[in-house]
């Protein structure tokens, strides 16, 4: 192409400049227009793998329910003050409590009393077959004796008083029989219940569970409420200091998690920001000095808006996590602005010859950028898939900007004065640099068998010491309170939840009698079982049995010195029945706390469940095979077996799609350029990055995430562009700026986000990490190795194709 | 004028005077609180008999009960009941015994596994050796008498006062020991004991504290 025909093409680029920059406008307009109507979820299980028709996803939900997760937890201990002290401490710090943020939740009504009361009032709905039975024995003329002489014994006791209103109840002492209906709590983790406190086992802490208005994931009011936290904290403990020393308070609730990583966040955006900001305004003026290259620098923004709408198009609940995370993978976007802005530098005389001579890399690499994240679709994390539609389009239209629009703003150019033309001569030390760099390949991918996976769900946020530190004092003074696992009875409605609650504690009674489960289900079988509790119960207690008890009680009574009429009215009660109990009902009286810790608020339309809590060992893993939990109509939900099953689909998982990530790049680079040499060449930068991230995170023992891996494809992708670069400058004519602008590509994106290796946030700084070690990698490779390897069968050293 | 200033000085004392009359007996109480607490710090042992007359409308008649209770610094503690029936417990620390003729049972038991064993001795226990702070935190207490001294103790938790609405303690004449408290209910029925034969800090054997 000649000078003239670049002057007609020059002067019609001039001419179309306002129709290009009202199609960029119209480009990005399109794509804003999805985020109208985006929905943001910040919820963690879109980074959750579906696992086999979304078991994963559904337990994850289930995991969330266990009792107490959605309660604000506060302990109170000291290790110099007694009990009562410290009971008065607590009652000081309940008082200040304010709503919407801390709500205190108010247990003692569940005292022994109460509980009798409620059983003995609804014995007619519990009633079972066995309990007739005991019924029928204690109702014998010698069971009737001893009740009534064991009464007076108790009433004559230390501890008479507080039984007299129990004893005139319940003359026969039935509560015996019903008081096995919440037997199973004995299983919980033991507190000491004193009054209305629980205390730990040594009365050292005082345990106050809160309710609270703020969601959990709510970080401006959550702050809100961590202040009113610290502000009644201060002011139980200056108010006593003189009585009470050493009195550690302290909070552990999601808002905790949520407000550290809000604030981590933003910390991190300030500091990288900065950093990152003074890194490419260094770069910016060492390497181009000129505001024509200021243009390249809108390719990411370009990206990020076309990746935000596609990704809202295609998804219309979308992750904030992936929009944070595209936004940063964007960063890449730059380097296609970047070698077209060098190409267009070399000749800026003659654009249309720089546009061609850089168009087939250009293409070349955003394809195998294209396909290293496109790659990321077939993955089972709702996150990861999003991720791939926003790097895909988002890489598509960074393309397209440099090389439709970088030529059309770019008018000043960087004057390049080196000469110096790759290879410039044979490159000194070859065989030692090969040997060294095949050594690090072989090390890395040997280590890479060896790098563990970090599952644990907590870790994907970031926990400060002082998070920790609470932890450590929640772990020391109450044990783990989340230890259990929980089998969760499933139903359309709350009755058939209920029935499946009944026949999984019956097969519980049957098959695991050793077991330390607790269990709703014989204070609250299903409407079905009441009724017929109920009938049983009206059965027994007829008109006659009615009558002769009363002879018999009225008996006993002169004998043992009570009133003679004292208990008739008791008995006489005995034969009418109550209304049925529901979980509503139930949730009002003294059994409340039960009703809230094991039956979970469901929204409308979604299943009822009912919780049994079981404990989380082998044994109970083993026996809630799929069929036996079909056959119940029950999920187990164990934290361990969770934990296991996602390690296994996470692995699965992430070899699936990197695997398919790096074939695609292989496949497509050979399809491009038909030459194994060449192919295998431009790959070998994205092959040492991978190998030496994996190495090296594997010898500082950094255990693998999420975040590690989602970034992998980023440096398979820009490894694979450095290549081709340089491989490009076998076949065309060779070009000074090309080794620049792919120093430059790398140092941009070390410098956009390597430079999150500084960020506290474990999903910044993995992402920094793995990009600041393979893009590194990668870039040493391809403008220190390659060359090298460049020279290896190349009999002309460079060649024009 | 002057006749003026006589009203507000008048008025000033007839303002000032209860409330000065009220921390005065507050003043007083306090003293007497921290005098009974300074003796019974020097109490290492008590073993006494009783007498307890129960008034319980459940019962025909008042009845009577008899027994013997013994205390031994730290936490040793044995309440026992000879008639009408043959009952009790012990408790050395944590653990404990207790017993019941009728049913010919005897069976350990631990204050951390047994809520209700722990609640009645942890009570007998502050009565018996004044653990004031103890006591102060679970009741309200006025003393409403203080030659013989008398103490009233009434329960701040709202569950206490549903079955037991006030506790009178009557002390001897130098208040050095119980001599008999009275359990009163709600509804008006109470409960008696008397202390009789008391013994302070004489050697006490610790197998009673052991065995039965």
């Amino acid at each position: 192409m000649s000078s003239d025909n670049y002057d007609k093409k020059s002067s019609v680029f001039n001419k179309n400049k306002l129709i290009s920059i009202t199609a960029l406008l119209f480009f990005i307009f399109l794509c804003s227009l999805p985020l109208l109507s985006l929905s943001l979820t910040e919820d963690i299980s879109t980074m959750i793998p579906r696992g086999e028709n979304g078991q994963i996803a559904e337990d994850f939900k289930l995991l969330q329910k266990a009792p107490l997760s959605g309660n604000v937890l506060i302990s109170i201990s000291t290790s110099t003050a007694t009990p009562d002290l410290l009971a008065k401490v607590a009652d000081l710090f309940s008082a200040k409590m304010e709503p919407p943020y801390l709500i205190q939740q108010n247990y003692s009504d569940a005292n022994p009393q109460k509980i009798f009361s409620y059983l003995l009032k609804h014995s007619s709905q519990l009633t079972t077959d066995k309990d007739i039975k005991q019924l029928e024995k204690a109702t014998s003329e010698t069971k009737i004796n001893s009740a009534l002489s064991e009464n007076k014994r108790l009433l004559l006791s230390p501890s008479g008083m507080g039984m007299k209103k129990i004893i005139a109840n319940d003359p026969l002492n039935l509560r015996t029989i019903y008081l096995q209906k919440i037997a199973s709590l004995q299983n919980l983790p033991r507190f000491k219940i004193q009054g209305k406190h629980f205390f730990n086992h040594d009365k050292t802490a005082i345990l106050l569970v809160a309710k609270t208005e703020v969601p959990m994931t709510d970080s401006f009011n959550g702050n809100l409420l961590l202040e009113h936290f610290d502000q009644i904290k201060r002011q139980t403990i200056n108010e006593n200091k003189e009585t009470c020393s050493g009195i550690n308070i302290a909070l552990l609730s999601g808002h905790l998690y949520t407000a550290a990583n809000a604030a981590t966040v933003k910390r991190d955006i300030f500091v990288v920001s900065s950093i990152s900001i003074c890194a490419l305004a260094l770069l910016f003026i060492i390497s181009f000095r000129s505001v024509g290259a200021l243009t390249i620098f809108l390719a990411p923004g370009v990206a990020i808006i076309a990746g935000l709408g596609s990704a809202a198009f295609v998804f219309p609940d979308l992750s904030a996590i992936v929009i944070g995370f595209g936004a940063v993978l964007m960063g890449i976007s730059i380097d296609f602005a970047v070698h077209t802005y060098f190409a267009l530098a070399d000749s800026p005389h003659d654009k249309y010859a720089a546009l061609k001579k850089v168009t087939p890399p250009v293409l070349f690499g955003a394809a195998t950028s294209c396909a290293s994240f496109a790659a990321l679709y077939i993955s089972g994390i709702p996150g990861i898939k999003q991720l791939a539609v926003f790097s895909v389009a988002g890489i598509i239209s960074a393309c397209a900007f440099a090389l439709l629009f970088i030529p059309e703003f770019c008018t000043s150019f960087t004057i390049n004065k080196s000469k110096k033309v790759f290879p410039s001569s044979k490159p000194k030390h070859r065989k030692f640099a090969i040997s060294v760099s095949i050594l690090i390949v072989c090390a890395g991918i040997f280590t890479a068998f060896s790098n563990s996976f970090d599952t644990e769900l907590k870790h994907l946020g970031y926990i400060s010491d002082e998070i920790r530190s609470i932890e450590n004092i929640f772990q020391k003074k109450w044990g783990n309170l989340r230890a259990q696992s929980m089998l969760f009875s499933k139903g359309k409605t709350t009755e058939i939840a209920l029935r499946n609650n009944e026949k999984t504690w019956a097969d519980l009674n049957i098959n695991l009698p050793q077991i330390n489960a607790v269990s709703i289900a014989p204070s609250l079988p299903s409407k079905e079982t009441q009724q017929k509790n109920n009938e049983r119960w009206s059965l027994f207690w007829s008109v006659s049995k009615t009558a002769k008890t009363l002879a018999i009680v009225k008996e006993e009574n002169k004998e043992l010195g009570f009133a003679p009429q004292i208990f008739a009215q008791a008995i006489r009660n005995l034969q009418q029945t109550s209304p049925p109990i529901t979980p509503v009902t139930m949730g009002q009286s003294p059994l409340g706390f039960l009703v809230e810790m094991l039956i979970p608020k469901t929204k409308a339309g979604e299943e009822k469940l009912v919780m049994t809590l079981l404990p989380d060992n082998e044994q109970v893993i083993q026996y809630y095979t799929p069929q036996k939990e079909l056959d119940l109509g029950a999920r187990l939900i164990s934290q361990s077996r969770f934990k296991t099953t996602l390690e296994k689909e996470m692995k699965t998982d992430i070899i699936k799609f990197i695997c398919f990530s790096g074939l695609l790049v292989i496949a497509l680079i050979f399809v491009l350029f038909r030459n194994l040499r060449r192919a295998i060449l431009a790959l070998f930068p994205a092959l040492f990055g991978v190998a030496t991230t994996f190495g090296l995170l594997g010898v500082l023992q950094i255990p693998l995430n999420i975040f590690h891996i989602v970034a992998l494809p980023l440096v398979i992708g820009l490894g694979a562009d450095y290549g081709i670069f340089m491989v490009f400058q076998e076949i065309k004519i060779p070009s000074p700026s090309t080794v620049k602008a792919v120093k430059i590509s790398g140092l941009t994106t070390l410098a956009g986000f390597g430079v999150l290796v500084f960020a506290k946030h474990p999903a910044l700084h993995s992402l920094g990490t793995t990009v600041a070690i393979g893009v590194s990698a990668s870039l040493v490779c391809a403008i220190f190795i390659l060359p090298h390897l460049l020279t290896i069968n190349s009999a002309t050293g460079c060649k024009n194709v | 004028m002057n006749i003026l200033k006589l009203f507000i000085i008048l008025s000033a004392v007839f303002l000032f005077l209860p409330t000065a009359n009220c921390l005065a007996e507050q003043s007083a109480q306090d003293e007497f609180l921290h005098k009974l607490e300074s003796k019974s710090e020097k109490i290492q042992s008590i073993s006494s008999h009783f007498i307890q007359k129960s008034y319980i409308s459940l019962f025909q008649d008042t009845m009577e009960s008899k027994g013997k209770f013994s205390f031994l610094r730290p936490d040793n503690l044995r309440w026992e009941y000879s008639s009408p029936f043959v009952s009790g417990f012990l408790l050395k620390g944590h653990e404990g015994l207790k017993w019941d003729e009728a049913t010919s049972k005897t069976s350990a038991f631990n204050t951390e596994t047994s809520p209700e064993m722990a609640i009645i001795s942890e009570q007998i226990l502050a009565w018996t050796t004044m653990n004031i702070s103890w006591l102060n935190s679970m009741y309200i207490l006025k003393v409403s008498k203080y030659s013989p001294a008398i103490m009233e103790l009434t329960p701040r938790s709202a569950a206490a006062k549903d079955f037991l609405n006030l506790i009178k303690i009557f002390f001897s004449m130098d208040s050095s020991h119980l001599k008999s408290i009275e359990l009163h209910a709600p509804d008006g029925d109470y409960t008696k004991i008397d202390f009789s034969d008391v013994k302070i800090n004489e050697r006490l054997e610790k197998e009673i504290f052991e065995k039965r």
